[in-house]
């Protein structure tokens, strides 16, 4: 539904920042330390510079995730104009792709 | 710290010991919560959790201990509106930086996958805590944050960490919880982990909706471990524990007057203080107006009397006992009596006894009437009206307070089921208001049926009501039984005829006697007279008798002086002289 109109999308104007994601981790533990992995693939393989990653530890900052009500970890933020998604858990890179919107079809996703 | 299953073996010293001040649950939990412990509050919805954590933290911020509430279900300004009903400014307090308010709702379009941990959370928290210097937090509920974690071992795991992490952080706090079913499981492990867990529970008991509360577990503290009911009330939750475990009544010692000496009299000089009364009788019997006149000489003494009624309006109360010339209406006016009427099914027996208890640590009164105890099973069944009188009357004993109960009977003899509610232990004096039916009329009696500690008359006595209060007679009692009113004056009326009559008998009888006595007295003296008249003649005749002999003998001397004289032969007058008699013989002859 929405998400696919975005793909299709999304997927044309290549070279600009349109995806803006924020991790929170919780230091170094393994779920975090896997989502943070398996953002950077994603982003690298399939969004190339089109997007801005930002890693947030919130052991050393818990006030960012206070504003974004982050509770939990790990939490990827989606952040949009007019709404944010929320995708929480030691992901796997094809939830994350589906989450972005990002088409399976290129490949290596499955 | 040790791991959490290494603290809960060598632990067994008891906790320092944080008030929750809520009204009786410190008193449960014999001191507070667990200092900085986690305390689980379980309850379904409306039970009344969330209230609870609120009011922990709002008192805990007023009192130096800043709070942190993570709220998962409400929003802040739900959470303040709902608190701002029971009179508690969180916004106030959240400006001076005394509570802070963290919404934990998740975005709608959260996508959960895989593993996670709450460490984002635990590192707000405790950065948060510093900021405020918190030394109370509450989690707000539970088991919708764990709600994510789908799978049990990622639950426990978390959760061991947070109770761990929260033995850690200096605080006080309450989990929130809500029983799901099919959790049944979780909530075992849950009771494990928690040093403390209260449960709190609404249900529905004959259309009336009690709330009940009960501590299931507090590791190395003593607590009360019954279910207490409490209520939400416009200032908190208030729990209502039954009185201090051990019964502290004082033995009595001074009674004081009903205002109706006779009945004083029937109770061996009065009520006691401190005692517990029952006033009981058919509909009718005068049971609202005896109690009225106990309290109005209270009242006239100067003491202070909270009449409960849950049949009638104080208005009527007033007039209906004007009528008989009881008047309690200067007594409201000057303060010294407070009537507290409410319709037993509008609240729960909790909120009756709340208003009870509210009334009186505000007011102290001397003594308290509740009018009637049969009116109670309103407020649920008979286990409400027994929570209800028991827990009252506990409390009233203990604050030396007096109290009459007022019970309508349904029956005409149900002496041995006066209360019927089975309080019959707490009560010292039962006075019982009857009828008896008589000839076309029916009067009312009045008998004390027990008495403790006191010597009491079990007669029954007739109690007429006039327009100037109730007046106590004794009454007719004879072969017949009682009897009262009219009969009682018939009665009366043959017996005082029968006592004239016996005394008039006897008086005539003590007449005739005595005038039988004069009689014969009359007669004794009559006849003595005649004797002493008779005894007068006999010796009148004796005596002219002898003169006469006396003469004869004379005249018979001279006779043979002068036969002598006449013949001198001295041997004719020695034969004369020898048979005078002979001689006198034939001198009567001739």
């Amino acid at each position: 539904m929405a998400t696919k109109q975005k793909r299709t999308k999304r997927r044309l104007p290549a070279g600009q920042p349109v995806y803006r994601l924020r991790l929170y981790v919780a230091g170094d533990e393994p779920n975090s330390r896997k989502a943070a992995q398996t953002v950077k693939e994603v982003c690298q393989t399939y969004l190339q510079d089109s997007y801005q990653f930002e890693i947030i530890d919130v052991f050393k900052d818990y006030q960012t995730a206070l504003k974004d009500n982050v509770l939990v970890a790990p939490t990827l933020i989606w952040l949009r104009k007019g709404t944010s998604s929320f995708l929480i858990g030691n992901f796997n890179r094809k939830k994350l792709m589906e989450f972005l919107g990002l088409s399976i079809d290129s490949g290596e996703g499955e | 710290m040790e791991a959490p299953g290494g603290r809960e073996d060598y632990e067994i010293q008891s906790w320092e010991k944080v008030p929750p001040y809520i009204t009786g649950l410190d008193d449960i939990l014999e001191g507070g919560l667990p200092r900085n412990q986690a305390t689980l509050v379980v309850g379904g919805p409306g039970s009344g959790k969330t209230n609870l954590a609120l009011e922990f933290l709002y008192y805990g911020a007023l009192s130096k201990e800043p709070g942190l509430f993570l709220g998962f279900e409400e929003s802040a300004k739900s959470l303040r509106q709902n608190a701002l009903s029971f009179g508690w400014d969180l916004a106030a307090l959240e400006k001076q930086d005394h509570l802070l308010i963290i919404e934990g709702q998740l975005k709608p379009e959260t996508i959960v996958s895989g593993k996670f941990s709450l460490k984002p959370l635990l590192s707000i928290i405790s950065g948060k805590a510093q900021e405020i210097k918190a030394k109370r937090l509450v989690i707000d509920a539970l088991d919708v944050l764990l709600q994510l974690l789908d799978e049990p071992f990622a639950v426990r795991s978390e959760l061991h960490y947070l109770n761990h992490w929260l033995s850690q952080q200096g605080l006080t706090s309450i989990l929130t919880l809500k029983p799901r079913d099919g959790q049944f499981r979780l909530q075992d492990f849950f009771y494990s982990m928690a040093d403390c867990v209260v449960q709190l529970d609404a249900r529905i008991l004959n259309q009336v909706t009690t709330r009940r509360l009960r501590v299931v577990k507090y590791r190395g503290s003593n607590f009360s471990r019954n279910e207490f009911p409490f209520v939400i009330s416009n200032s908190g939750i208030q729990t209502i524990p039954i009185t201090s475990i051990e019964l502290k009544h004082k033995p009595f010692t001074s009674r004081f007057s009903t205002g109706l000496p006779r009945l004083d009299r029937l109770l061996d000089g009065g009520i006691y203080r401190a005692s517990c009364s029952l006033i009981a009788g058919e509909p009718g019997t005068g049971k609202t107006l005896l109690t009225s006149t106990i309290i109005q000489a209270a009242c006239r003494r100067g003491e202070k009397a909270v009449y409960v009624s849950f049949e009638e309006s104080e208005r009527a109360i007033i007039n209906n006992v004007r009528n008989a010339g009881i008047e309690l209406e200067p007594y409201v006016k000057s303060d010294l009596l407070h009537f507290l009427t409410a319709m037993p099914e509008a609240t729960g027996a909790e909120e009756h006894l709340l208003n009870l208890i509210n009334e009186i640590n505000s007011f102290k009164p001397h003594h308290v009437v509740i009018d009637a105890i049969s009116a109670c099973q309103r407020m649920g069944g008979n286990q409400a009206a027994y929570e209800y009188l028991m827990r009252a009357l506990n409390l009233l004993k203990e604050r030396g307070i007096t109290i009459i109960l007022v019970n309508q009977t349904a029956g005409s003899k149900q002496q041995l089921e006066l209360s019927g509610i089975g309080i019959s232990s707490m009560i010292d004096t039962v006075i019982f208001l009857s009828y008896v039916h008589g000839e076309g009329e029916t009067n009312r009696t009045i008998q004390v049926l027990k008495s403790r500690g006191s010597a009491h008359s079990n007669q029954i006595r007739e109690a007429v009501v006039t327009d100037h209060g109730i007046e106590i007679i004794d009454a007719y009692v004879g072969e017949a039984g009682v009897l009262t009113g009219t009969a009682r004056k018939v009665q009366e009326a043959n017996d005082r005829l029968t006592r004239l009559k016996q005394e008039a008998l006897v008086r005539s009888k003590e007449l005739e006697l005595a005038r039988m006595k004069a009689v014969m007295e009359a007669e004794r003296k009559k006849l003595e007279a005649e004797i002493e008249n008779l005894t007068g003649e006999l010796e009148a005749l004796k005596r002219q008798q002898e003169i006469s002999r006396e003469e004869q003998a004379k005249r018979v001397m001279i006779r043979e002086y002068e036969k002598l004289a006449l013949r001198p032969n001295t041997r004719k007058n020695k034969k004369a002289g020898g048979t005078v008699s002979d001689k006198s013989k034939s001198t009567k002859r001739r």
